[in-house]
């Protein structure tokens, strides 16, 4: 119940602000029925009940399930192997996608009838399938720099942009945060974790994030080539108007079917593939398997709780304030905007996963709050322009969009390269099922209210927004974080030595413990093993510069330096020698501020011989 | 960890367990002497040990519950990686198996019957299982004892 609760209050911290606000729109600003508000409160606490279960189902089923996998594929001993693997698994996740389907569909009518709602599913599907086998197998060689990666698949993707309508590129960002959903991106995460921790190294830090931006990736440049293929210029038809359901139970218990049908299909996939290679190769515990099986059941029936909750409350609600605040007052609806995309971010799943994920890699030395702020700045500002261009016709989507990414990619070389990662990875995350509900609802109400107005591309471009300016803010920080963190002062040597005593003759083994900077830890196993030293552990730990604290303007929050400490247990007869080898070495000296402690130890493993 | 002489030990002891709640916190000083090539290595003569269990990742929990079953208390999880060894895959990565790093703080006279029952119960005397090793404990704050 425990960790339930934990999740629980997890879950109360964001979703408090928005129902606050919500409630002060309704009771104050704006005129919605009761019923509505009363729903909206319904959904609210599904909402609570859902997420928490679904964070904490994530945990204990897509976690491990992501681990195995990427364990099966990075200790494939072939090529072949590892892109089939990876592709399978990229194509099966977006396949079942829901949200995919009804964007399909969605396409479909757009085009008059000439792209099949079908088909476009399976070629995005193809897309990303291929996309995350690139990335993998770019993850496992290490050859490409990841900024230079994405470099590669943005500047196709500006290439692309030339030659499609403005409606089209609204539509392929789209199709990106639809693929970019509450399930697939934790098990992205999940995998992209478990490939790093599995390759290990110096970077295993920046290659645990990445592979949800470059997923999203492949949706948008599948669309686009085949509007450009089928020479689809501009967007037929019209939306469907929308439709505010009344009474208070009735909308909730008719969304549930629908949501319990999608949900489990998505949930599909990744568990039949789970369990054929379990029976194949994991061959798992039973006790572990049990647990996986329960971790899936919560994951799911928090799932189906939280979008209906979603759906039911938060759909209409949003509809109805974007409604009537743009009839009211356009300045105030800009305002509003910026506020709402401020707090809602925060209560998508995947930040949640995102900032647990940043947390456990970097062992706190990102502040996870400075993440929430970048992100919750990006995404209300991407909502409050997409109202100025709602409002004003003439200011275009790509006016945003080309120059915004333009700038991510550059500052992406600038960056601290663990938050190039975390800041590609940011715009799928933030274009989740919040904001293709909610925000999206909000903006297609304000855009109904607003005479000049295209509900359908304007509804189209919000979402491509969202995917963007987390990017930038992510990207900004980044820089602002490398720049910052060059400066370290170098620590003050103590240097009282103990007193002098004799060795215990029994002892057999020392141990030595080295506290070095993060990414030396390899280096320094590897000369330690050139003196006859055996096994090693790493642990991750963070210094406290207490004497010269950075910190980062305008906030209490402090970046402290990133240590590894490396427990080596050596024979006694060697031990000096090889501690004195690692102090004599002037690079771990200096570049990695080596401190050698020692011990004698007493143990019982002879095998170390 | 924090490194200090002698003196230092004694002063932040003392206000840790000031400040600190019982039960809630538990510090305590390794007897580590920072490498000399000159100075010999200190003698381990200390009343309480840091008994450290390097194991697989899931397994950690195992040592506590045979460790329990001594009577021990006090133990810290913490999480750590191997450093690996070079096997033939596809691609020229070590593999860096997740590790559990079990500390363990327990006074001389249970120092042995804990070591042999925990490598007893995890079968450590098998190459590759894990390692049991400990470290004299110089000074200790907040220790549960068998009366708390």
């Amino acid at each position: 119940m425990k960790p339930l609760l934990e999740k629980a209050n997890e879950v109360i911290k964001t979703l408090t602000p928005v129902v606050l606000l919500v409630v002060i729109l309704s009771l104050f600003v704006v005129d919605v029925e009761s019923s509505l508000l009363i729903r909206f409160l319904i959904g609210s606490a599904m909402l609570l009940v859902g997420l928490s279960l679904f964070l904490l189902g994530i945990d204990l089923s897509m976690n491990p399930i992501g681990q195995y996998m990427s364990k099966e594929i990075a200790t494939s001993k072939t090529l072949v192997k590892i892109l089939l693997i990876s592709f399978l698994l990229g194509f099966l996740i977006t396949v079942a996608e829901p949200d995919l389907l009804i964007l399909g569909s969605q396409i479909e009518s757009a085009s008059g009838g000439t792209l099949n709602g079908h088909f476009i599913v399976y070629v995005v599907s193809v897309g990303v399938g291929i996309l995350i086998a690139f990335g993998i197998v770019r993850l496992l060689m290490e050859k490409i720099k990841f900024n230079t990666f994405m470099a590669i698949f943005y500047l196709l993707f500006f290439v692309l942009a030339f030659f499609v309508s403005e409606e089209f590129l609204a539509i392929s960002f789209d199709a990106s945060g639809a693929t970019t959903g509450a399930l697939t991106t934790p098990f992205i995460l999940a995998l992209t974790l478990g490939l790093a921790q599995v390759k290990g190294g110096q970077k295993s830090e920046e290659n645990s994030f990445g592979l949800v931006g470059v997923m999203s990736a492949g949706p948008m440049l599948a669309i686009m080539g085949m509007a450009i293929i089928t020479r689809q210029n501009h967007i037929q038809g019209t939306a469907t108007s929308f439709v505010i359901d009344s009474g208070i139970l009735q909308p909730i218990i008719s969304t549930f079917k629908p949501t319990s049908i999608e949900s489990l299909i998505a949930l599909l996939p990744i568990t039949a593939l789970f369990f054929i290679f379990n029976f194949a190769k994991f061959k798992i515990e039973k006790k572990e398997i049990w647990k996986i099986v329960g971790g899936l059941f919560l994951t799911l029936s928090g799932l189906i709780l939280f979008l209906s909750g979603v759906h039911a409350g938060f759909l209409d609600m949003g509809y109805a304030i974007g409604n009537e605040i743009a009839s009211l007052d356009q300045r105030l609806l800009i305002s509003i905007a910026f506020i709402l995309g401020l707090i809602v971010v925060l209560m998508e799943p995947a930040v949640h996963v995102l900032g647990k994920q940043i947390e456990e890699v970097t062992g706190g030395t990102i502040p996870i709050k400075l993440i929430r702020i970048s992100l919750s700045l990006g995404v209300g500002l991407a909502i409050a322009l997409s109202m100025i261009r709602i409002i004003f016709p003439s200011v275009k989507l790509w006016y945003f969009l080309l120059p915004g990414f333009a700038l991510a990619i550059i500052l992406s070389f600038l960056s601290d390269p663990v938050f190039v990662g975390i800041a590609f990875d940011a715009g799928g995350v933030a274009s989740g099922p919040m904001t293709a509900t909610f925000v999206l609802a909000f903006a297609q109400g304000a855009a109904t209210a607003i005479p000049t107005a295209n509900v359908l591309v304007d509804g189209f471009g919000v979402i491509a927004m969202v995917a963007m300016a987390p990017v930038f803010s992510l990207m900004l920080l980044g820089t602002a974080f490398r720049k910052k963190k060059h400066k370290y002062p170098k620590p003050i040597e103590d240097t009282v030595p103990l007193p002098v005593e004799q060795i215990d003759e029994y002892t057999q083994h020392h141990i030595l413990v080295a506290v070095v900077n993060r990414g030396f830890a390899d280096e320094v196993v590897n000369q330690a093993r050139l003196k006859g030293a055996t096994g090693a552990t790493i642990l991750h730990g963070r210094g406290s510069n207490i004497i010269d604290p950075i910190t980062i303007p305008f906030t209490s929050l402090e970046l402290q330096p990133e240590k590894e400490i490396i427990l080596l247990i050596t024979l006694e007869n060697i031990s000096k020698k090889v501690a004195t080898y690692l102090n004599s070495l002037s690079h771990l000296k200096d570049d990695a501020a080596l401190k050698l402690y020692i011990t004698p130890t007493e143990t019982k493993i002879k095998s170390l011989l | 960890m924090i490194k200090g002489d002698e003196s230092l030990d004694f002063i932040l002891h003392k206000m840790i367990s000031e400040i600190s709640f019982k039960k809630s916190t538990i510090s305590f000083s390794l007897q580590l002497q920072e490498f000399n090539p000159d100075k010999d290595i200190l003698e381990n003569k200390n009343k309480y040990h840091c008994i450290t269990t390097i194991v697989d990742k899931e397994r950690g929990k195992e040592v506590v519950k045979s460790a329990l079953k001594e009577g021990a208390k006090n133990f810290i999880t913490i999480k750590g990686r191997g450093a690996g060894v070079p096997v033939n895959y596809f691609f020229p990565l070590a593999i860096e198996p997740q590790k559990e790093v079990v500390l363990l703080i327990a006074p001389d006279d249970k120092l042995y019957p804990l070591k042999n029952r925990i490598s007893k119960d995890l079968k450590l005397e098998k190459v590759g299982n894990g390692i049991i090793f400990s470290m004299g404990v110089s000074r200790i704050t907040n220790i549960f004892t068998k009366e708390d």
